[in-house]
């Protein structure tokens, strides 16, 4: 991993499009703030993480699943 | 009966193709219909092509189906259908990013985890898929909001919100 020292205000730029901004130093955390071409996503690498392990447990579910069964349980209960 | 209002397209004969997905079986499909992801799904950059299959016994529930791999086939519902007051914020970007105009021209789907007991299924509102309805160019988006979660219930929701569970099971 490439490990640069930076100061409030510098930057670092990814490439030509992509920069990140060190706007304040607390205690314990950094604020970043982040440019990006618009086509780029940008995430909390934690949210990023649990979005990858839904969909993966969802295609693993979807092999169980007996949907016509929940299908004809929800028609069941809209009728009155 | 289509409960994703996608734009289908009718295969000639020498363009039709198939695949034979590990849950659904053989399936043939015009390419036309292919949704593609440009960017892949969110942590899996490599499913960018899908098929959105639906049934009348299983709506409002569709089948997404993995072009790339068969052996990927995901459960998907209309997050409007899930949640009646969902409202997806900022998104003009990523609307853009899919060539959509206006509101009218997209649909948006949501990832179900399915479980055999219906209080434990939930679903992706936080993260929903955005298909152009016509040319089919679709992204994973995330929303802002804090009112989602990747595993929002789907019981206590919308949809399900006349759902009892059958009588003699406890409560």
């Amino acid at each position: 991993m490439l490990v640069l020292t930076r100061k409030t205000n510098q930057s670092i730029m990814i490439g030509n499009s992509i920069e990140l901004q060190i706007l304040r130093i607390n205690k314990n955390s950094v604020e970043i703030g982040i440019k990006a071409p618009k086509n780029q996503s940008v995430f909390r690498k934690e949210v990023y993480l649990e979005i990858r392990e839904k969909t993966v447990e969802a295609n693993l579910s979807s092999s169980k699943a007996d949907l016509g069964a929940l299908a004809d349980l929800l028609q069941k209960t809209k009728k009155p | 009966m289509q409960y994703h209002n996608i734009e289908y397209k009718n295969s000639s004969k020498e363009q039709s193709m198939k695949l034979v997905s590990a849950k659904l079986g053989e399936i043939e499909y015009s390419p036309d219909n292919v949704i593609h992801f440009k960017h892949g799904l969110i942590g899996l950059e490599n499913m960018q092509n899908f098929l959105l299959l639906e049934e009348n016994d299983f709506a409002p529930f569709g089948h997404l189906q993995s072009v790339d791999d068969p052996s990927f086939t995901l459960i998907v519902i209309n997050p409007f259908l899930v949640d009646p007051q969902y409202s997806m914020e900022l998104l003009s970007d990523d609307l853009e990013s899919i060539g959509v105009q206006s509101t009218q021209d997209f649909m948006a789907l949501a990832i179900v985890v399915f479980s055999p007991i219906p209080e434990q299924i939930t679903v992706n509102l936080k993260a929903p898929l955005l298909v152009n309805i016509k040319d089919k160019k679709a992204r994973q988006v995330l929303l802002i909001s804090d009112n989602y979660t990747v595993s929002d219930p789907l019981i206590k929701s919308g949809i399900m919100q006349q759902y009892k569970a059958p009588q003699g099971e406890p409560r």
